[in-house]
Parts: structure tokens; sequence; C-alpha cells
């Protein structure tokens, strides 16, 4: 659950692929052919000099105690680590779930951007924003397989 | 719900700049025909950045895997990015694109102590807020860029970048340090400048090792790295910025020459002289640190350059004033402090010069040979020759070659037989105003004087005071002054008053009966057309007992 780097940035600018849920840095981009979005990004001739970094985070359909809030946390420190956050420019190409999680990070974290006056792309692919309602069907399966504790907490 | 009013507001309050795009799947994972409903539907996948696009025949995950780079859902991002980037460009020109470099408390002390001292410009760097990076003005690197990439072979500061280089190759990491081209307050940090032919630059930072480097050693660190980038036009660029940057101190050199005429052309000449000038100190700083900024000799024209204790960077700053400081090595003017004046100094210095030869071209037809030598005379200093020759190349274009030949040799000439004399009138140079002229009408009377030595004897000339040329003004031309006998007596009598009464003594007989015989006549021709004078009476009482 580490993110990579497929390319590091030359000067400044980082494409930032974040995956949905249910999937992973590996699968979500990756066509029946073997086709890599985050690689085939990386081959543009003209965005040579961009970075192009696949983040990580864990999400499976019983996940336990594995929130949000986590994958947010995740996010941030696993940038912050890698150094994709001293990026001037940071693009966050997010799927799905994905779309939520950065926009949670960008809302818990809003004062990192501004200090450092990094300017921010947000590239949405079918990420909802009022949720969706196939996961309010999905919604009881993990309930059985908590514990009650945890469900209070979640609660 | 709270994540999307949250993220609605947040982006609302454009706090930050932020842009995006957003795609939407077309249609359900699973039996489509059935399940009408995409898993994240329009409505909620299409909320908050404009234009959004529904990929044709995708599924909720297909979306996200294109077969290759001509799928439409990876060409929208890779515009995206592309456009991304253009829109967070607000200058397209690279030579004004800011350069990241370096960033660590070691960096920004080393290069702050060292681009501060080394540049008079209170606006060499600032502090970038929260990112403790330091921003430096594109000129302030130029100037360190050119005067290191001047140095030569052998100097105290080689083998110093060597290993610095190295370290900062092995170093390379990632970019904190930022060259901006015009270095106000605000505009480079609100609009992020970025452009992709930045690629070509070098990212690195200082490593720790260096921070016990002092200011020239930062400043070669600093040259060295830019090296790379100056054989790419680096350094005219910046070169070329130092303009405006020096422009926006007030410190033009228009401004601050605006009301000067230019002279013959000498702007541009001076500006020649100076721009070989720098070059030259340059390099001879670098190749001789111990004794900064000290010239011996440059092109025959300069003894020496003070040692003042400014870098050299100052001198790139406040160039008019060295331009002042050039033309008073050149031209021996007085030091000013304040570098228009100064600079105005030269030129009216030099106008001067100009304007006396142009006046006395026009004459020369009618001027004799010995005019110019006087002329010459008037302006005794080491470099008179080559100003004077100028000046007469200048202004004699209407003279034929032979009037300008006799009139160059003349000055030359007179020059030559000056010797040391020459020196000896150093302080009475005619450098400005009154005392111009008062050298100007020093000269005119001693030649007065020895055009009626001659009546007078040639003790007189030694003995005349030169400092009352207006009394003797009248006498300049005996012919006309000495119409009649009584004026002329009268006029010996001043001369009396001036010489002491023992020159009359001096005043030989025959020149006496002379004197007394063209009296009578005159008096005998007065009587004659019935003119009443009174030559005999004022004669006795004038004469020597």
């Amino acid at each position: 659950m580490n993110g990579e780097w497929v390319r590091r940035p030359t000067h400044g600018t980082t494409v930032v692929f974040v995956h949905g849920i249910l999937s992973s840095g590996d699968t979500c981009w990756r066509h029946a052919n073997g086709a890599c979005w985050p690689t085939i990004l990386a081959d543009e001739e003209f965005l040579k000099f961009v970075g192009v970094y696949v983040f990580t985070y864990q999400t499976t359909l019983f996940g336990g105690t594995y929130r949000l809030g986590d994958a947010v946390d995740a996010l941030k420190e696993q940038t912050r680590l890698d150094g994709v956050l001293d990026s001037r420019q940071i693009i966050f190409v997010c799927h799905s779930m994905g779309g939520i999680v950065v926009r949670n990070f960008l809302v818990e974290r809003p004062t990192d951007f501004i200090n450092s006056n990094q300017a921010l792309g947000l590239f949405l692919v079918a990420s909802p924003s009022l949720g969706s309602s196939y996961a309010d069907w999905l919604s009881p399966l993990p309930r059985p397989w908590s514990t009650p504790r945890q469900a209070h907490f979640s609660s | 719900m709270d994540l999307d009013k949250e993220f609605m507001n947040w982006k609302e309050a454009k706090r930050l700049d932020l842009r995006g795009k957003e795609l939407v799947e077309d249609k359900f994972i699973v039996m489509p025909t059935l399940w009408r409903r995409q898993v994240v539907e329009p409505f909620s996948g299409a909320r908050y950045l404009g234009e959004p696009y529904k990929v044709p025949e995708s599924d909720h995950f297909s979306i996200a895997r294109p077969a290759d780079r001509c799928a439409i859902q990876h060409r929208l991002p890779v515009q995206f990015v592309d456009s991304f980037l253009k829109g967070t460009r607000t200058v397209t020109d690279f030579s004004t694109l800011p350069i990241r470099v370096s960033k660590s408390d070691i960096s920004n002390r080393l290069l702050i102590a060292g681009v501060e001292s080394t540049c008079s410009s209170l606006e060499t760097f600032e502090i970038v807020p929260g990112q403790n990076a330091v921003v430096f003005d594109n000129a302030t690197m130029g100037f360190a860029i050119r005067a290191l990439s001047l140095r030569e072979e052998g100097s105290r500061f080689d083998g110093i970048h060597v290993s610095c280089l190295q370290q900062l190759v092995e170093a390379i990491v990632l970019h904190d340090i930022i060259l901006v081209p015009a270095l106000s307050k605000s505009p480079w940090l609100e609009h992020a400048p970025v452009d992709l032919t930045q690629c070509e630059i070098h990212i690195v930072s200082i490593p720790p090792g260096l921070d016990s480097l002092v200011r020239d050693e930062a400043v070669v660190w600093l040259s060295e790295w830019m090296k790379d980038n100056a054989a790419r036009g680096l350094i005219a660029r910046l070169l070329h910025i130092h303009k405006d940057h020096w422009e926006r101190k007030g410190l033009s050199l228009e401004r601050h020459t605006a009301y000067i005429p230019d002279v013959a052309g000498i702007k541009d000449f001076l500006t020649a002289i100076w721009e070989e000038f720098v070059s030259y100190s340059s390099t001879h700083h670098l190749s001789a640190p111990g004794r900064p900024y000290s010239v011996d000799e440059w092109h025959g024209w300069l003894k020496s350059v003070r040692s003042h204790g400014l870098s050299l960077l100052h001198w790139l700053v406040y160039r008019p004033f060295y331009y002042h400081i050039l033309a008073g090595y050149i031209w021996k003017i007085p030091y000013c402090a304040h570098p228009s004046r100064g600079l105005a100094l030269a030129f009216e210095s030099f106008e001067r010069i100009r304007c006396r030869f142009s006046a006395t071209c026009k004459n020369a037809p009618r001027l004799p040979l010995t005019i110019w030598k006087i002329a010459a005379d008037c302006d005794r200093r080491p470099h008179g020759p080559n100003l004077l020759g100028l000046a007469l190349i200048e202004v004699g274009k209407n003279l034929d070659s032979v009037q300008l030949g006799k009139l160059k040799d003349v000055i030359l000439a007179g020059f030559d037989e000056r010797g040391s004399e020459a020196h000896a009138c150093k302080g009475q140079m005619p450098h400005l105003g009154v005392q111009g002229e008062e050298h100007h009408g020093q000269v005119r009377s001693r030649t007065d004087v020895q055009a009626v030595s001659s009546l007078v004897g040639p003790a007189r000339d030694a003995k005349i005071r030169p400092k009352q040329p207006g009394e003797m003004l009248h006498l300049r031309e005996p012919g006309i002054e000495r119409s009649g006998q009584d004026r002329r007596r009268v006029d010996v009598r001043v001369w009396s008053s001036h010489v002491g009464p023992a020159r009359e003594a001096k005043i030989r007989p025959e020149q006496l009966r002379a004197i007394v015989e063209a009296a009578e006549n005159e008096e005998r021709r007065q009587t004659q057309f019935g003119l009443e004078g009174k030559f005999t009476k004022d004669l006795e009482h004038g004469m020597p007992k």
C-alpha cells in the first residue's frame, strides 16, 4: 500500500493517480490488453518533464476499521514522504472513490497548498460527488462482520 | 453530503488555484441494457467542474482503463495537463521564468550572505513566505554569472568550484531557490509561473557541506552551477533583464543624461568604453582578487582605478556612477558624489572643449597658427591631444585636409613643447564654469602682453600682473588704441601703475624720443586741422624726471 513513482518530475509538475474503491494502483488503471494508464501518460512525448505518481491505499469490501479518513491520511503521508507535495503543480487523476479521498484531503489541508502557492488540477473520472445509489445497496454487507464496538464507533 | 458542501465552499472561496475536469461513465458495469443507471450517475459525477464529459461505451471501471494513447479518456487528461500548465504559465518568454534551485536554511543563509554583500540592491532577494525558499533577482544572478564566467584559470577560485560542483551534482535533489525576473512583491507568487522549457535547467540544491563557504565562494558556486545554462543564452538574457532592473531603481542612463546633449556621439563612445572597461575589470578582479577593482592601465587611458571597496556587482548596478568615475579618469573631472551630476560634468567638460575648438575652427583660415598653439595650451592635460584631436576631427569637417592637418600638427606640437609644464598646470584645469573663463582670460592677456612687449621692452611682460586682464584689454591692439598720443600716454601711465614706477625709467631714450616726435607731429597735425590738444602739457606732466 505505497505510492509509486512512474517517473519523477523534472521541474515541479506531477500527476497523481488515485484509484477508486475495491481496486488498487495496479488494477484500477490497467486495461485488459496490459496497457496501464499512468504509463501511457508518462510515455507522452511532450509531457516528459511531468512526474507521474500512482497512489495506492487500502480498499476492500471488508476493510475492517480502515475508513475514508485513513485513506486520506495515507494520501497525505505518502505523497509527503515521496516528495509529491513538493511539486508546484499537482494534478490529481481520481477514479471513483479516489476523488472523494482527494477532495477530503484538499478540504482538510487547504493551508498546505495555499502557503506553498501550489496550483492544483483535479481530473475526476467517474467520481461521485453525491454518492452512488448502489453504494446504499452494499452498505449493509460489512456490518455483520464488524465487532459491536467497531460498529458503535462507525455509527 | 458534508464533504460535498465543504468542497463546494472551499472551491468557491478560490483560495487556491484549482482547475479540473470531470469524466462520467456511460453504462452500468454489467447488463447495461437491463441496468440503465450508471454506478456514478452524471448528476453526481459532474458536479464541481465545468465541461464534464461522458465517455461513450464506458462503464465505471473501463473508464479508467484506456486501451492506448488514442483513447478519449487518455487524450482528455493529456489535454487537461497541457492546458493546465498553459493556464498556469503567466509568461511565455523563457527569459522571464523563475528558476528554482535550492532550499535549506544553510543554503539560504549562505546565498543571502553572498548575494547581499555582492549586490547593493536591497531587492536582491527575499524569503518566500511559508516556503523556506529564497528568491533571487535574475539580475543578481546575471551579474554573478557574467562576472565569474570571465574568471581566469589560476585564480584563487579555481579548485574550490570544482569540488563544490561535484558535490552539487551528487546532491541533486529538489529545487528551492527561486530566481525571478521581477522581484516585486506579488506577481510571481500569485501566478506561480512555470514553463516547459524549465526542464532544460538543472535542479540542484546546495549540499550542507558547503556552509563554510564565504561570499565569494558562494557566488562562484552559483556561477558554476549556472554555467551550463549560460551556454544556452542565459547570460545574455539575464543581462538584458538587468537593464530593466536597473531602470526600476531609477538609475537609468537615459534619465540621468536626458538633459545632456549628445556631443559628437560621445555617449556611444563612452558606452563602448564602459562595456569594454567592465569586461576588463571583471577579468582583472577575478584573476587578482587581492586587489579588487584596481586597474592600472587600460588602453593607455587609465592610470588607475581607485579601490573604493565596492563589489563588481555594485559597479554594474550603479552604472551611471561609474560612468562618471570612468569619465573622471579620462578627462580628469573632479569627483562628484552624485552620479548624474558627475556624468553631467563629464559631458559638460567635453562639450566645453568641443565648443572652444569649434569656434576656433570657424575662424581657422583667418587665424595664425600661434592662436592654435595658444588654444592647445589652454588644455594642458595628459590626454589633451587625444581629445583635441577628436574635437578637431569632429568640428573640422568643413576644413580641407591641409588645414586640418596643420591644426592637428600645431596642437600636437604645442602639447609636445609643453612638456612638464602641462603637469604643473593640472591644478588649474579649465574644468568648469567661471574658472574656465578666467583661465581663458589669462591666456588672452598673456598673449596681449607678448604682443606689446616689443614696444615696452622685453622686461615688461614678465612683470605685468596677470590678474588684471580687464584693465589691459584696451591695449590688446595697440595699433588701434594709439590713435592719439594723449591716449597712448594715458595708457602708459596705466601700465606704470601696474608695473611700478621703476618701469618708467626703463623706457628707452630712443623710444621716448620717437614718442615725443610722434606726439609733436600729431600736435601739429591737430593744430593744422583746428583741433585743440593738450599733448605738450600732458607730456610734460608725464615726462620722467
